[in-house]
Order: structure tokens, then C-alpha cells, then sequence
């Protein structure tokens, strides 16, 4: 179990880890969301011992680690170059580590190596090592390259069997797929989804896309501006957005957001009229997602069409309710097929919309039902 | 339009060749002057080549002096004193581009004002000292004042700096100390920086005469350039031409290695960037 503890981290006077709590848990999938410049790799280099936090805790396994270097840390990092070493051959990249680790200095040096009896066995054990990583990893064939004559995903492999062959405590990733393809990367976040079912060690995966987040993740911690917004398992943190701003990260499309003001259960609002479960004061913000919103043939809702964004499989329609308001709908491929200044009718299911503190912007625990609707 | 870019090749080539001629001049003339019989050296009329070809020049720059011993001599001090300049600069500059310490920016000042003094200023204090020392006199009198290079410090860094951040944190998450980051890693990849400054510091230091004609007196710890002195000497400047001789043996070396490590070298001044 990795645990922070009001971890600070000031570049320049200006806090880029502004008092982060997280537990990790042994064994899990943790994905940190956020994005670019929010300080993900901030974080992650102080988890690897490559920089210290300005206040705060670290522990692991309950021991505070902040003065234990890198090497004693024994956590494995992939990168998002990938820091292959360019004058050496995959099976030396890959061997490294381990020989760093299991050799003693005198066993590493290169003559020393050839007539010690007990150096010679380690580096045959540890060219078995490679050896048996490599093939798992489909790079046989790709032992004796250098890495400038290597793809990105051969590259990407190569740092992670680098980061695999020494049984690590944890492995961290720093945007490993930002640079491949998008298949590619569909493929590869399969790899390390299954590697991390075959190792079961803690996978501490950082990103900024949200889909590698969401379908790895068995929770995600949103980042923004140097704070932990939320932490929760994908599913919850699509469903029960913590508050505007996940709401608004979270989401393949972008959420509507309005600010209504309730009088007492009634909610009237330009989506229709609402009755909350309990009485609130104050302004409250809805928010409900596009793909939440149905183009019908009959529905109480009714705009004109103002733009259509075809996306494949589904098109993005913003829909103007009056003046100035106006909806983004993800629409599923339908019968009807909008163009620019129809009018469309919409519907809403009431249990499907956020509700959020206006002042403060935080999730409001309360139910909406449509008006009229039997409690 | 085809006629004028002919003749800007044309030009341009012209002037290369005339540099070419111009610099080439005075070992074309030390070679003709070492392959010439003694009363053609100091003939009136200059010529060009020599009449026959007069070998025993060189026969006798061996034999007279004990050349050898001073070709020995100046790869044992080129060597020493390169060893120990790459084992004291590449960590040097290693920290000065990877590692954060107080007072970093004080000590590259110090580094870049240190280019600029000429070594014949610290002559005097370093004779002294190495007096002092009573080392004067001996292979440590010409190795020891050149081992901290500062021009070494600086080109390494420049190299270094453009190593990416990434590469010295993974192989610390690998697990290697900072002396193995350094010699596995950063000085591999500076191997062109490395080339360049080794061909620069072995010409300064096999040509450099000025230093041993203050640190030595022995002629059995004679560098090159100043056993060749001692011809002068003992003949009195009467015979040229097995002088002559012994420079172009002298000589020789360098321009061998230059040849050999002359593409590592422009590669290294040039500086192009790391391919990952
Ligand atoms: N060494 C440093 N000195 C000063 N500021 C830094 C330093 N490293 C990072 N920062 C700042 O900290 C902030 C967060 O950087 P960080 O690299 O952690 O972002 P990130 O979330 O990983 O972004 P990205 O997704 O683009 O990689 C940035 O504003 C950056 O400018
Ligand atoms: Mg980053």
C-alpha cells in the first residue's frame, strides 16, 4: 500500500502538488487523471524517489520512504520517451537493471565478469531473465537492435520489459501510449491491462486521455491544478461525478452545465420543470450529459438545430432551447437525421442529471424527478 | 544562370585550394628539406625537390639522438594527461548539467573564466609549487598541472546538455549510482565530445614545448618537440636535414590520428543532438 500524506510540492513559490491525499492499494490499478501541466508527473517522479516533496508524506507499506533513494525504492518506470539508453542493444537495455541489481560492483566489471565463477552464473541467470521477458513480450527477434532502429511500440515494449524484469514493488506509467497510434495503442493498453492481471503488483498509470483511464482503471484520480478532485472507480466517477469540474472533464463530450434557482422541491428550468427529493437554498447547477439527451419524435422538449458535428457512429448537435440557451446531444445513428436550422424534439431521463452546489461547485446529494411524476 | 554557378564553384574552389597550398606549404617543405643531402639545404636558389632522395637523414635522426625514447616519452604524457582530463572532466560536467547543487551557477562562471586564461600565466606558480613538491623533473611534472581541463569540462557539458532528463532518471530507477550513470551512460553517448577533445588535447600536449623546456632538464624525460631541440644543440644548427627529419617523424603521429578520428571529430564540434 502506497499512502500520500498532504504532499506538497513548490516549483518557484507556486504549489504544483497542493496537499495530495491518495491511497493506493496493494495489488491495484491506479490511474491519475488530469490535464496537461496539472502535475501528474510531478507526482509520479516524487513517488520514484526523483524528487522530494516541499511538506508532506510518503509512505509505503506504513514506512516513510522520502529520504530512500530511487534505487532503494525498487519501483519500476516506464516513461513517455521511453529513456531507452540509444548505445545500447534491447537485450542491454533490458538486462540492466537487473544486473545493476543482482551483481555486486566488482561481479559488473567487464574481465571481472569472464573469470568470476559466480559472476558468470548471475549473468547467465539474468540472459535467461531477458531472455524469458523478451519472448513474452514478442521481442525475440529485436534482441540485438538499438533503439533507433526500433518503432514506437517496439520502443514501448523494450521500456516495459525493462521495467518488468526485476520485480519492481510497483510500476509507474508516465503517459506511456501518448505517442503510438491509435490502434496501436488500443492494442497496447490490452498488454498492459493483461500484464497487470499476470503480475498482480500495483500499476500506477498516469494519463491524460480519459477512455485509457476508464477501461484500465480500477480507480482514477482526477488531477487538476495540483489537486486531487476525486478518487473513484471508473464507473462512479462517470455516474457520481465528486463536482462541476469532474463533471466536466469526465465524459467523452463536453456536459451541459445551467444554473437554475430552486424554490423550495420545485426546479424550473429551461430542461423542463423538476422536483427535487428535499428542499435546497440556494442556486444550484444541472448538469446532464449529451448522451443523455434523446432526439425524439414527441418529446416535452423542442430547438432549432445550430450545428452538427458528424463523429461516426454518432453525431454532436447543439440545440438551441430560447434565447441563449442552448444543449449539446450526442445522438446515436437514429431514424431522424438533423441538419442545421431544423427543429428537433428532446427528452431527458431526470434520473440521469447532476446536480452541483453553486457556489462551491460540489455534488448535491438529491434526487430530481420529472413534475408530476408519482413519489 | 548555369554558367554563373560554375564559376562560383569555381571560385570558391580556387580559394580552397589556395588555403590548402598555404597551409600545406611548410610540411611539404619539411619533408622535401628532410629528403635533401646538406649542401642542398643551403643553397641559394630554392628548389622545390630535393636532387635525390637523401634516406640517411632519417637514419641519423635515430641514431644521434634517442628519438624513441622521446616518441615513448610523449605518448606516455599525451596518454596520462588525457586519462586523467576525461576522469576529471566528464564528472565534472556531468554534475554541472545533471545534478542540482548550491553555487552551480558560481562554479560554470568560474569554468567559462578559466577558458580564457592562458596556461603560460600559471607557469610560474605551478613551477613553484612543483618545486615545492620536489616533483620537478619527472613524468608527474609534465602530466600533473594539465589534468583539470576546463576546455574538457566545457565541451562535455555542452554535450551533456542535451542529453534528455528522462534517460539519467530512468537509469537512476534502474538502480544505478551516479558514477555508473556517468561512465554507463553519459560518457558512451558523449563519445564524439570525447573524440574531439582527445584530438585537441593530445596536439596541444604532444606539440607543447613551452612546459617541458620549464619542467624538465633530463633528456631521457624529453617530450618530443623538446628532444628535437637537442639536435639543435649538439649540431649547432649545422645539420638541417636529419632535424628535419626527426620533425616529420614527430609530426606524424598526430596527423595520423587526426586522420583516423576525423569524422568523430567534426561530429563532436558540431554537436548534433541525441537520437533516442
Ligand atoms: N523542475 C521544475 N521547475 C519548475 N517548474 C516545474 C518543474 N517541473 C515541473 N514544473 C511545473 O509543474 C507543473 C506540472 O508539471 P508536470 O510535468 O507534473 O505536469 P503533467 O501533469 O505531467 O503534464 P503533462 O500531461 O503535460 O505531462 C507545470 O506547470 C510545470 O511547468
Ligand atoms: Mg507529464
Amino acid at each position: 500500500m502506497i499512502q500520500l500524506k498532504s504532499l506538497t510540492r513548490i516549483f518557484d513559490d507556486k504549489p504544483v502538488l497542493d496537499a495530495i491525499n491518495l491511497e493506493i492499494p496493494e495489488g491495484s490499478f491506479t490511474s491519475l487523471l488530469g490535464p496537461s501541466g496539472c502535475g501528474k508527473s510531478t507526482l509520479l517522479r516524487i513517488l520514484a524517489g526523483l524528487d522530494q516533496p516541499s511538506a508532506g508524506t510518503l509512505l509505503f507499506d506504513g514506512e516513510d520512504v522520502r529520504e530512500k533513494s530511487a534505487t532503494l525504492r525498487n519501483i519500476a518506470m516506464v516513461f513517455q520517451s521511453y529513456a531507452l539508453y540509444p548505445h545500447m542493444t534491447v537485450r542491454a537495455n533490458i538486462g540492466l537493471p537487473l544486473a545493476m541489481r543482482s551483481m555486486s560492483r566488482l561481479e559488473r566489471l567487464p574481465l571481472v565478469t569472464a573469470l568470476l565463477p559466480s559472476a558468470r552464473r548471475k549473468r547467465a541467470a539474468n540472459g535467461r531473465e531477458v531472455e524469458r521477458i523478451a519472448a513474452m513480450l514478442g521481442l525475440t527477434e529485436l534482441l540485438e537492435r538499438k533503439p533507433s532502429e526500433l518503432s514506437g511500440g517496439q520502443k514501448q515494449r523494450v521500456a516495459v520489459g525493462r521495467a518488468l524484469v526485476r520485480d519492481p514493488k510497483a510500476f509507474l506509467f508516465d503517459e506511456p501510449l501518448s505517442n503510438l497510434d491509435t490502434k496501436l495503442r488500443g492494442q497496447m493498453r490490452e498488454e498492459i491491462s493483461l500484464l497487470h492481471k499476470q503480475t498482480g503488483k500495483t500499476f500506477i498509470y498516469v494519463t491524460h486521455d480519459q477512455t485509457e483511464a476508464m477501461s484500465l482503471s480500477d480507480q482514477v484520480a482526477v488531477m487538476m491544478e495540483g489537486h486531487i478532485l476525486q478518487v473513484a472507480p471508473p464507473r462512479i466517477l462517470y455516474s457520481r461525478p465528486a463536482n462541476t469540474k469532474v463533471a466536466a472533464f469526465v465524459g467523452e463530450h463536453p456536459i451541459n452545465l445551467l444554473t437554475v434557482k430552486p424554490v423550495g422541491t420545485a426546479l424550473q428550468s429551461p430542461f423542463g420543470a423538476f422536483v427535487l427529493s428535499e428542499a435546497w437554498d440556494g442556486d444550484i447547477i444541472l448538469g446532464l450529459r449529451p448522451e443523455n439527451i434523446a432526439l425524439v419524435e414527441n418529446g416535452p422538449l423542442q430547438g432549432r438545430v445550430t450545428r452538427v458535428d458528424y463523429l461516426g457512429g454518432h453525431t454532436l448537435l447543439d440545440v438551441e432551447l430560447s434565447e441563449g440557451i442552448c444543449l449539446r446531444v450526442a445522438d446515436e445513428e437514429g431514424p431522424l437525421v438533423p441538419a442545421v436550422g431544423n427543429v428537433v424534439q428532446l427528452s431527458i431521463a431526470p434520473q440521469k442529471i447532476h446536480l452541483f452546489k453553486a457556489e462551491s461547485g460540489e455534488r448535491l446529494p438529491l434526487e430530481v424527478r420529472q413534475r408530476g411524476e408519482a413519489v | 544562370m548555369i554558367a554563373a554557378r560554375y564559376l562560383s564553384r569555381a571560385v570558391s574552389l580556387g580559394l580552397l585550394l589556395l588555403g590548402a597550398a598555404i597551409i600545406l606549404l611548410p610540411f611539404f617543405w619539411m619533408i622535401s628539406l628532410s629528403l635533401k643531402p646538406a649542401d642542398e639545404i643551403f643553397q641559394d636558389s630554392i628548389q622545390l625537390l630535393p636532387s635525390h632522395f637523401e634516406w640517411n637523414n632519417y637514419v641519423v635522426a635515430f641514431t644521434k639522438m634517442p628519438l624513441w625514447r622521446f616518441l615513448i616519452n610523449g605518448i606516455i604524457v599525451c596518454c596520462g594527461i588525457l586519462i586523467l582530463q576525461i576522469l576529471i572532466a566528464v564528472p565534472c560536467a556531468y554534475a554541472l548539467t545533471q545534478r542540482d547543487f548550491r553555487g552551480k551557477a558560481i562554479v560554470m562562471g568560474m569554468v567559462l573564466a578559466g577558458l580564457l586564461v592562458p596556461y603560460h600565466v600559471t607557469a610560474i606558480p605551478l613551477f613553484l609549487g612543483l618545486s615545492q613538491l620536489r616533483l620537478l623533473d619527472s613524468y608527474a611534472a609534465l602530466i600533473l598541472p594539465f589534468i583539470a581541463s576546463v576546455f574538457g569540462i566545457f565541451l562535455f557539458r555542452q554535450f551533456f546538455a542535451t542529453i534528455p532528463k528522462d534517460l539519467i532518471d530512468a537509469a537512476r530507477v534502474d538502480g544505478l549510482s551516479e558514477m555508473s550513470i556517468v561512465w554507463r551512460i553519459a560518457f558512451p553517448l558523449a563519445w564524439p565530445a570525447a573524440t574531439a577533445f582527445a584530438v585537441f588535447s593530445v596536439v596541444a600536449h604532444w606539440n607543447d614545448l613551452f612546459w617541458p623546456l620549464i619542467a624538465v632538464s633530463s633528456p631521457e624525460l624529453a617530450t618530443p618537440p623538446r628532444g628535437i631541440l637537442f639536435f639543435r644543440d649538439v649540431e649547432a644548427g649545422s645539420s638541417f636535414g636529419p632535424l628535419m627529419a626527426a620533425t616529420a617523424i614527430v609530426t606524424a603521429p598526430l596527423v595520423l590520428v587526426f586522420l583516423m578520428a576525423q569524422r568523430a571529430f567534426i561530429q563532436g564540434l558540431t554537436m548534433t543532438g541525441l537520437k533516442g
